[in-house]
């Protein structure tokens, strides 16, 4: 019995293992694999080279109904719209951090794929979704067809959602400090969308957006500082019943932030963001410089800001010497001027000039001039008449001729920046000579 | 032998049957083998047709589309489009790429005219928002029949087909024809208002065309109580307008309607015999075949307004006593409506306000018809309206329907500057008399 059931096991063996199967044949082409593949274009190009390559970010926008929500009606973008697009995300968002930072920062931390959807995405309450982002990974921007360069508030939605994301991929790796979700902790609410926005200027929000989370707060607090700028934001502050100094203290905390956890100069990124955007697309300075508005006033000093324009500095020059010789023992010396919106139809031109010798040497003097100024809100202009100095401006009003005639006329306003953009300048240029202007610091 | 021996041999030769089972070759072969080739073969199909391909689209949502797509080897696609005049003039290039999803896919990948009717912005595509037109940019490459290539849209479903252009179709719609088309409908419908095509036995069909929503009805009287009506969607060609699907007559083919330009209307061609379309003054189709619950039409709404003038028939002044019997209460009478309701009775309704809330006030009939056809109102009953103080305002019309009897038909709108269908309840003594309006629903 055992004799024959050893001859099945050894029969069994041999004849299954003779079987030698044909060997699969694993040069096989798998259908897709490698992804889709197609003729390159230009375009195609253009983006491997400046996304992909350097930092290892993939920008998809040929159509892939496997990466979008099948539920929804959506179509593709139109290739012309795409190069646009992604240069403002490479001059508004990339560019400014490597200037701030490096470029290994970018190659680090960014998500690593673009998505690109043609129109926006309708959600079932009637809204509609403009920019999404999953996890650190991807980052869908939706519109791309009505994308224009020209238009601030488009850049400015497109801006915002990339900053906002990448805000919130910094402070995954490293987060905030523990008091900024303390601040407001009481009034965040998943039901943020039905809540107005007057309540969350209230509470000290930002946005109506900030109140879904803390981290959402802190991405909406950079996002809105970095694609706003210091005039935008300021603007928000400006109005009534915002608890600005709720909003302060989120703003001191994302500022050290970026500095203690980073090493970044936000002012500078803010800057560098701002600077870009303005070269596309006009900012709405006239509505962020003069009275009630963000900036009241502007600080004047070519010792300290430099690229002023000749026909400043020409009468900058002349007043200051013309004023050194009003008082041979005194030697005053003007320092700076600060242009002041002090009343809706007039401003002021304070001198500051102080004494280098005599008796009352380093004692500061601020001389005041009076100018009429009539607001064009459609022109977007200020027009200055002068009409009156004060006692100290009396003193140097012979001497100041040139500067307070360089004030007289229309002015447009404009924002200016150094060549390493740290800060955002304000400034007058002529109404009808853009090569005639001054500018200095932003006062609130 | 024991019985030992003769399990073990049978174990044995078991084994060995059993054992060298080769793994057989697919039934065909292998499946990505034959998806790639089959890729090949469609984008070879695609790129081959050197004047480009025509199409066609009939969306869910609504209107028809004609396309021009050249496909190139670099994955561009190269289009015009009936979808606007710019469409139709203006070549886009845009990219497409085929992919195996569950069938061989076509993808117009980057945005083309093909995506117009898709698009949810409602100002783009003219259907509802977050749906669009309900049409397809993706689809399955189903088959090739005869010189026909069949997509099926892989979103919503919609069929494309498609067919290889001759070099005279290709320049043709380069040099813009289809707009010329688009353009040339507006003045036809303007003249012809109600435009019909006599087939070879005498019948004629109705061809009313919807320029907006580009839907043709085309429909006959089969016999003297019914009507066969075909709703068909439309789209522009270089040479006229191309239906959804064939409207069949006695087999008399029509797909599409040919524009000829020196007789400034189309004609429709089977082999070689060609009909025209033909103007009328009202439909050919009579009106009681079309009127009535579930049919094209269920009411006669007389509004003095939108008629933009009146007829003169011997309504005209009872309306005018019901608007002025009604003005002296302090109510203004907008419109006089003659409804069939499901259950095949009648309401007239008249319907006024006082400037801020608008009123219905309605009397029901049965009715009874007489030996002629003709057919009479039977007073049902009233709403609170109709029986209040203002009754007496409401008596000239109602006497009008109660004391005669009538034929349902339609009737030329000789209104200067109106444009509007109108039908009537004839009296059955006099054909020159009668209640008159719009007809709808």
């Amino acid at each position: 019995m055992k004799k024959y059931f050893f001859l099945i096991i050894a029969s069994a063996a041999v004849t299954l293992g003779a079987c030698k199967k044909s060997e699969d044949d694993l040069n096989k082409p798998l259908v897709g694999l490698g992804g889709d593949t197609w003729t390159k274009t230009p375009l195609d190009n253009w983006l491997y080279n400046t996304f992909t390559k350097p930092y290892n970010l993939e920008v998809k926008y040929r159509w892939d109904g496997s990466e979008v929500d099948p539920s929804k009606t959506l179509v593709p973008p139109d290739t012309a719209r795409i190069r646009p697009l992604m240069e403002v995300v490479n001059s508004g968002w990339i560019s400014p951090y490597i200037a701030e930072k490096n470029a290994n920062f970018i190659k680090l931390y960014s998500p690593k794929q673009y998505l690109l959807v043609g129109s926006v995405e309708y959600n079932t309450g009637g809204t509609v979704k403009l920019g999404e982002a999953e996890g650190g990974f991807r980052v869908t921007l939706y519109n791309v067809n009505n994308f224009s360069k020209a238009s601030r508030s488009n850049v400015q939605g497109v801006l915002k959602t990339i900053h906002h994301e990448f805000t919130h991929i910094l402070h995954q790796t490293i987060i905030y400090p523990k008091d900024f979700p303390l601040l407001t902790g009481g009034n965040y609410t998943a039901d943020w969308n039905n809540q107005p926005l007057a309540d969350a200027y209230s509470y000290g929000f930002i946005t109506q957006y900030s109140r879904a989370a803390p981290e959402e707060d802190f991405a909406e607090m950079t996002s809105v500082m970095l694609t706003l700028g210091r005039g935008g934001y300021e603007a928000i502050l400006k109005q009534s019943g915002v608890n600005v100094a709720m909003i302060r203290k989120k703003e001191a905390i994302v500022v050290s932030y970026f500095k203690q956890s980073w090493g970044i100069d936000f002012t500078g990124l803010q800057t560098k963001v701002q600077q870009d955007l303005n070269s596309y697309s006009n900012p709405p300075v006239f509505n962020q410089i003069g009275f009630g508005k963000a900036f009241t006033s502007i600080t004047l000093s070519p010792a300290l800001v430099g690229g002023q324009s000749d026909k400043f500095n020409t009468a900058w020059d002349a007043a200051k010497a013309a004023i050194l010789k009003v008082s041979a023992a005194s030697q005053y010396t003007l320092e700076s001027i600060n242009v002041v919106f002090n009343a809706a139809n007039t401003v002021q031109l304070k001198f500051n000039f102080r004494a280098a010798a005599g008796s009352s040497a380093g004692t500061l003097y601020t001389g005041t001039f009076t100018y009429d100024n009539v607001a064009s809100t459609s022109a977007e202009t200020y027009t200055l008449a002068y009409n009156s100095a004060d006692a100290n401006g009396n003193v140097i009003a012979a001497a100041a001729k040139p500067l307070t005639d360089f004030f007289i006329g229309a002015f447009k306003t404009k924002y200016f920046y150094a060549a390493d953009a740290k800060v955002e300048f304000g400034g007058l240029v002529k109404a009808d000579d853009a090569t005639t202007f001054t500018f200095g610091t932003l006062n609130l | 032998m024991n019985i030992m021996k003769k399990f073990a041999l049978y174990t044995l030769l078991a084994i060995a049957a059993i054992a060298c089972k080769k793994s057989s070759d697919p039934f065909m072969e292998d499946p990505d083998k034959r998806l790639i080739q089959r890729l090949g073969e469609n984008m070879q199909l695609l790129t081959s047709s050197q004047y480009g391909w025509k199409a066609t689209i009939y969306p869910k949502g609504g209107k028809g589309f004609y396309y021009y797509f050249k496909f190139n080897n670099d994955n561009s696609v190269d289009m015009l489009g009936d979808f606007n005049t710019t469409t139709a003039t203006t070549v886009k290039t845009s990219t497409f790429r085929l992919k195996a999803l569950q069938w061989p896919t076509l993808i117009f990948d980057t945005y083309g005219y093909i995506h117009l009717p898709s698009d949810p912005a409602p100002g783009v595509s003219g259907g509802t928002a977050g749906a669009g037109l309900q049409s397809d940019y993706q689809f399955m490459m189903d088959k090739m029949v005869g010189d026909t290539f069949y997509l099926i849209g892989m979103d919503k479903g919609n069929l494309m087909t498609m067919v290889k252009m001759t070099a005279a179709e290709q320049q043709d719609v380069l040099a813009g024809k289809i707009a010329d088309r688009m353009a040339d409908i507006t003045p036809f419908v303007a003249a012809n208002q109600f435009p019909y095509i006599t087939f070879k036995d005498g019948t004629k069909a109705d061809a009313a065309i919807n320029i907006s929503t580009r839907r043709i009805r085309l429909g006959y009287a089969a016999d003297a109580n019914t009507a066969v009506s075909k709703n068909r969607g439309f789209a522009y060609t270089p040479y006229g307008i191309i239906l959804d699907s064939a409207f069949v007559y006695n087999g008399f083919s029509i797909r599409e309607l040919i524009w000829d330009a020196t007789k400034k209307s189309y004609y429709a061609k089977n082999g070689s015999e060609i009909l025209y379309l033909q103007n009328g003054s009202t439909p050919v189709v009579p009106l009681k075949l079309v009127y009535g619950p579930g049919k094209d039409y269920t009411a006669i709404e007389y509004n003095a307004s939108a008629l933009k003038g009146t007829l003169g028939t011997d309504f005209d002044p009872l309306y005018t006593q019901c608007l002025n019997t009604l003005k002296t209460n302090g109510y203004n009478l907008t419109l006089i409506r003659m409804i069939q309701n499901v259950d095949l009775s009648y309401t007239l309704r008249f319907t006024f306000n006082n400037g801020t809330t608008s009123y219905n006030a309605d009397v029901y009939y049965k009715t009874s018809k007489n030996a002629d056809g003709s057919t009479k109102f039977i007073f049902d009953g009233a709403n609170g309206n109709a029986t209040s103080f203002l009754a007496p305002g409401f008596a000239g019309v109602r006497n009008y329907f109660e004391s005669n009897a009538f034929n349902i038909s339609w009737v030329a709108n000789t209104i200067p500057g109106s444009t509007l269908i109108l039908g009537a309840f004839v009296k059955s003594t006099d054909a020159t008399q009668f209640f008159y309006g719009v007809v709808g629903n």
